[in-house]
């Protein structure tokens, strides 16, 4: 699985890492749920050893957890952003009223 | 339009930044009611108004069957309100009105049984410690636990609230409730009812915001005691995460991926129908959906075949109308995931045997038709991961043994059901899935008398019946010197001389 950014992603996350002070950034994905497989930017969030750096959003490590990394084996994704006033979810850019999408 | 305003500290108000949200009808896609946009500031604001409402306030010093008459009160008047309040919420969320009606009056009886649980628990027992016989007396205080932050989902939103906020009141806690995003006016209407009642205010507050802003203050504020989460695995990690640096207590109720298991000697009718229930009720938007459904290589087409016949029966429409068996998903954001695993499951080499579209009579709305997959291996994404919309998976097993193999390969493990004639052998089947229920011939049959809740990480602690109420009070040890003679009790005594 390796995973890319568009240049919009890219832009809201440093928008959320200027709005916010944080020691460090990551990115992890959902596997279902309410939330389907969507990726979360959560600052200062530990990463567990099931889980593998498969690309960067600028200096911001993407990391899949051995199912997800499972899932989409040898496949390529993108994470993408839209704007969304409703967003909910614990990721960091719902804050600004963006949500990050994998496609 | 309908404006719904955030409950804090028992009074209706604005934003702090006056930010406003439109709340969309999944049925028409178009706005409906207009809410109040909590932030940071607003959800610091109810926390202390909780603080202080359980620190200074008169609710968790209250006697149980005194707590248990207001308890009573806010049942009576959802009871009161019931029909009015599911109609909102089916404009909300997309529920059918069959579903949010039904919820509505669980939901009533549910806060009721709370009340008469909780009343009936003794606060004070006494506990025998052997190792001292007749030199003390040894008690076990339940105390309520505190502030509880507590974020739901947008599949049963009163309920939901009801779920959460029923035990933590029955046991005398303050809460601070934030409902999702995407369905927040029930919970607001229930807040009405709250505000109506005796409760004493700051008792329970109501934020509409997102788990970005509200939620990870709720998680990480130190004026919180307890963090009770519904919704999806990796949220329910980062809640686990943000908590630890106050040392929270955490209760979560995560995703799941049930299997649904129907074994040769199957009452057939019953199974069928049952397992497209267990399956699509609510469009498929329920944590403990029978999402997975293991057949034998036997029965397969033979089943498969009647499921689709059934499948097609189902009719997607209007969630007013009472004939509408599925309403849309919650929103274009879903459905554009549920669609997504479709994709997903057609290239990962599955076959659709009925649905995987649009349903073409109904240009608006985010409706998915029913859709079935056959061909289906567990290992695919479609089998392994939960895509909370209309989509049932058709695995073939060989034996028992290999049914619950598949069953328990899953990192999930929150509901399940057997289908069979015999009790002995079902029973057995429900004894080795790893999971934390197993309807045997039955399927969503969740009570508020049954403990529910997760193996693996499908989540933590249970909600419902006795295990449920436990999970919102405080344990202590009461010891009480019986000898009353400090020359024999202390080393001192015996080192220095009395």
């Amino acid at each position: 699985m390796t995973v890319v950014v568009t240049p919009a992603a890219l832009d809201v996350v440093r928008r959320v890492q200027a709005a916010r002070r944080a020691a460090s950034w990551v990115f992890v994905f959902g596997e279902g749920c309410c939330e389907g497989t969507a990726p979360h930017l959560f600052a200062d969030h530990h990463v567990g050893p099931t889980q593998r750096e498969v690309g960067r959003a600028g200096d911001v490590p993407i990391f899949a957890d051995a199912h997800v990394h499972g899932m989409y084996a040898g496949r390529a994704a993108t994470i993408d952003v839209v704007e969304d006033a409703l967003a909910d979810g614990f990721s960091a850019e719902v804050a600004l009223g963006y949500r990050f999408i994998l496609r | 339009m309908q404006e719904y305003k955030l409950y804090i500290d028992g009074e209706f108000c604005d934003a702090a930044s006056g930010k406003k949200v439109d709340s969309i009808n999944p049925a028409t896609e178009e706005p409906w009611a207009r809410v109040a946009r909590a932030g940071l500031e607003d959800t610091e604001r109810a926390i202390r108004a909780a603080r202080t409402a359980f620190d200074d306030g008169p609710w968790p010093r209250m006697s149980q069957a005194d707590r248990a008459k207001i308890v009573n009160q806010i049942a009576d008047g959802l009871q009161a309100r019931a029909q009015e309040i599911a109609v909102i919420e089916t404009q909300d969320s997309g529920g059918t009105i069959r579903k949010t009606g039904g919820d509505l009056m669980l939901a009533n009886a549910q806060l009721r049984y709370f009340a008469e649980m909780a009343e009936k628990l003794p606060l004070l027992s006494e506990i025998e410690v052997p190792q001292f016989p007749a030199q003390s007396k040894n008690f076990v205080q339940r105390e309520p636990f505190g502030v509880c932050g507590q974020i739901i989902p947008w599949n049963f939103p009163l309920m939901m609230a009801v779920w959460k906020i029923g035990p933590a009141l029955a046991t005398g806690n303050c809460v601070v409730l934030k409902p999702a995003t995407d369905t927040p006016c029930s919970a607001f209407e229930l807040a009405k009812v709250i505000a109506e009642s005796d409760l004493p205010k700051g008792v329970v507050n109501v934020l509409h915001g997102s788990g970005a802003e509200c939620g990870e203050a709720l998680c990480t504020s130190p004026l919180v005691d307890k963090v009770a989460f519904t919704g999806s695995t990796a949220v329910g990690r980062r809640i686990m995460q943000l908590a630890s640096d106050t040392v929270k207590k955490v209760t979560l109720e995560l995703g799941g991926k049930s299997a649904n298991i129907i074994l040769d000697d199957a009452d057939l009718d019953m199974a069928i129908d049952g397992s497209l229930f267990g399956c699509f009720f609510h469009q498929g938007q329920a944590c403990e959906s029978g999402t997975r459904l293991l057949v034998s290589e036997a029965m397969h087409d033979k089943v498969v075949e009647r499921l689709v016949e059934r499948t097609k029966l189902i009719n997607c429409g209007d969630p007013l109308d009472m004939m509408s068996a599925q309403g849309p998903l919650i929103s274009g954001r879903q459905r554009e995931s549920v669609e997504g695993y479709i994709a997903a499951g057609l290239k990962e080499g599955a076959k659709i045997a009925v649905g995987g579209k649009r349903p073409a009579n109904l240009p608006k709305g985010y409706y998915v038709e029913p859709t079935i997959f056959v061909d289906v291996k567990n290992s695919m994404k479609i089998a392994q991961e939960e895509i909370f919309g209309p989509v049932l998976v058709v695995i073939r097993y060989k034996t028992i043994d290999d049914a619950i193999r598949i069953a328990n390969d899953s990192i999930y493990g929150l509901g399940g059901a057997v289908w069979s004639r015999d009790d002995d052998k079902a029973m057995e089947v429900a004894k080795r899935v790893r999971t934390g229920t197993m309807w045997i011939n039955e399927y969503h049959m969740l009570s508020a008398a049954a403990p529910f809740g997760g193996y693996k990480q499908s989540g933590i602690g249970r909600e419902f019946g006795l295990d449920g109420i436990l999970e919102y009070m405080q344990i202590k040890h009461i010891h009480r010197d019986e000898v009353r003679n400090r020359a024999g009790k202390f080393w001192y005594g015996a080192l220095f001389g009395a």
